[in-house]
């Protein structure tokens, strides 16, 4: 029998003596896929993915990962399966040099020689780091510092990547070459579940988008599907991404070809020439 | 998020001019350094709870400060209780240089309520003063300005390093840290996460003094202050209380 990655069954969650933070989200995370959880601050976003690795137990209903409940092991026991990387790079920042500090988990796994070499090479490669390996890190500037974070996590190589908020602080380049080294490690494989606020990015690289408000998923399916659908969105406190936006507006201005569920530029370009009964070759 | 731990109220404790609850705060720690007695000790320990509900703390906030507390309490109790009983007159139970005996056990009742004690006067400052109060009335105590805002700042900052240690610990965990049970080797598993608070506090201390600097914290000439702090009627009152209760336990000690 195949078990999903993570199975989330019924999850309630309180910090303390807070109102709920999770109420009852039921979801799973398959391998290889890429989800994006989408949601206004507060939402519960993190609460939620925190649950896949154990470092949060929920308060009622239970977290399976492959088929194991997450209260039976200790967190670290997950590390082969699952990495996280935290929004802030300076929370697991702590080793002298660059390579030391992309080695420190793949060496609480166990890896160790050439392997380990291969694990440490391969994710600064992936990043550019190679110049900067023996630097020390938290020396470094605030985007190496985050390339430093990722190289550390991807070298886990985990069947699952859990993104924090990881493109915070970072200019739009930055961001979508940070994201294009971990859609490079997810051609080969590897899941991954990206928190943003950017509905952009979350167009961009996810097959499949989360919409969180209040502590419950209140949408879960392809992120063309749930980017398109606006009220809800809004509800969420998300703004709709610009290009569904035109294209709902110049539906309703009469262009009833239209497509709405756009989520990319060129996407619209394309739609609006079709629309227009132009084509290509046509306006 | 709690970024520090005052708690915003228009109540009679948080009312009180902070000169008066410095005093009261030395007052209590005096009365929980000087009683002998576990009930007397179990009472100001009550007056330590009842001050802060009656200027509306909430009741929440009280139990979130016995949760660090209640472990440190149960093993002062257990390791006081088998170590103090030495010269005990009447003994339940010996194990070589191990007893146990009413007074071991009624010592180690006051040691543990003691600490308890102690947090809660000092939480009770914390909980009723803004940071700008304490710098207020450290400064007209007569310590410079800049060491009263550092030592305000430092008090406040707690829960908020409170907050990255477990962040930090969330992360590394993720890595595969597991910190092991053995002492020793458990202080040294705790480097990964200690580095990273460290460097942590060191780029807030970095960002925090280019804040003030860029306020004009610093700048030459005479410092003016909003805050004008005036003791009242209340603050006499206040003072007067804590001032017999510490001689009330100066006098059921014979002193």
């Amino acid at each position: 029998m195949t078990f999903p990655l993570v199975s989330v069954e019924e999850v309630w969650f309180r910090y303390d003596d807070g109102p709920p933070a999770l109420r009852g989200v039921s979801l799973e995370i398959r391998r290889g896929e890429w989800v994006a959880i989408l949601g206004c601050n507060g939402s519960g976003k993190s609460t939620l993915v925190k649950h896949f690795n154990g470092l949060l137990k929920p308060w009622r209903g239970r977290v399976l990962v492959e088929g194991v409940d997450t209260r039976r092991r200790q967190v670290g026991e997950w590390a082969r399966l699952i990495a996280y990387l935290p929004q802030h790079p300076d929370r697991i920042i702590f080793s002298a040099s660059v390579r030391e500090e992309v080695a420190f988990a793949p060496r609480l796994q166990g890896v160790s020689g050439v392997e380990l070499e291969r694990r440490v090479d391969t994710a600064l490669e992936a990043l550019g780091l190679q110049d900067s390996a023996e630097l020390p890190p938290a020396a470094l500037g605030h985007g190496l510092r985050r390339k430093v974070a990722l190289a550390a996590v991807l070298a886990q190589e985990p069947a699952l990547l859990i993104l924090d908020e990881p493109t915070n602080g970072l200019d739009a380049g930055s961001a979508r070459d940070f994201l294009e080294v971990v859609a490079q490690r997810h051609r080969q494989g590897t899941a991954v579940v990206l928190i943003t606020h950017d509905l952009e990015l979350a167009a961009q690289y996810a097959g499949r988008a989360v919409l969180m408000q209040a502590g419950e998923v209140v949408a879960d399916g392809p992120t063309r599907t749930v980017l398109g659908e606006a009220a809800l969105l809004r509800k969420a406190g998300l703004e709709s991404l610009p290009v569904t936006e035109t294209a709902h507006a110049l539906r309703e201005a009469g262009l009833a070809g239209m497509r709405t569920d756009l989520l990319l530029p060129e996407e619209f370009a394309e739609a609006y020439l079709a629309a227009a009964g132009g084509g290509r070759d046509g306006r | 998020m709690m970024l520090d731990l005052y708690i915003r109220r228009d109540a009679w404790y948080h009312r009180l001019d902070p000169r008066t609850k410095f005093g009261l705060t030395v007052l209590f720690a005096a009365a929980a350094a000087l009683i002998g007695h576990p009930l007397w000790m179990f009472a100001l320990l009550a007056l330590l709870h009842i001050l802060p509900l009656s200027s509306r703390v909430p009741p929440a906030r009280l139990l979130s400060a016995w949760r660090p507390l209640w472990p440190i309490t149960v093993i002062i109790l257990v390791l006081g209780s088998f170590t103090w009983g030495a010269g005990d007159a009447a003994v339940w139970w010996r194990w070589g240089q191990v007893s146990v005996g009413p007074a071991s056990v009624l010592q180690a009742v006051t040691m543990a309520l003691r600490v308890d004690a102690l947090a809660f006067a000092f939480s009770l400052l914390l909980w009723t003063t803004e940071q700008g109060e304490l710098v207020a009335g450290l400064t007209r105590l007569g310590l410079p300005h800049a060491a009263s805002l550092t030592l305000a700042m430092s008090m406040q900052f707690v829960p908020t390093f409170g907050r990255i240690f477990s962040e930090i610990m969330e992360a590394q965990e993720s890595r595969g840290l597991v910190i092991p049970r053995n002492p020793l080797r458990a202080a040294r598993a705790y480097l990964p996460v200690l580095i990273p608070l460290i460097i942590t506090a060191l780029r807030t201390v970095d960002h925090l003094a280019m804040a003030l600097a860029a306020r004009g914290y610093g700048a030459a000439g005479r410092r003016t202050s909003r805050r004008q702090l005036r003791m009242r009627w209340m603050d006499g009152l206040a003072l007067a209380g804590g001032a017999a209760l510490l001689m009330a336990v100066l006098l059921s000690r014979g002193l």
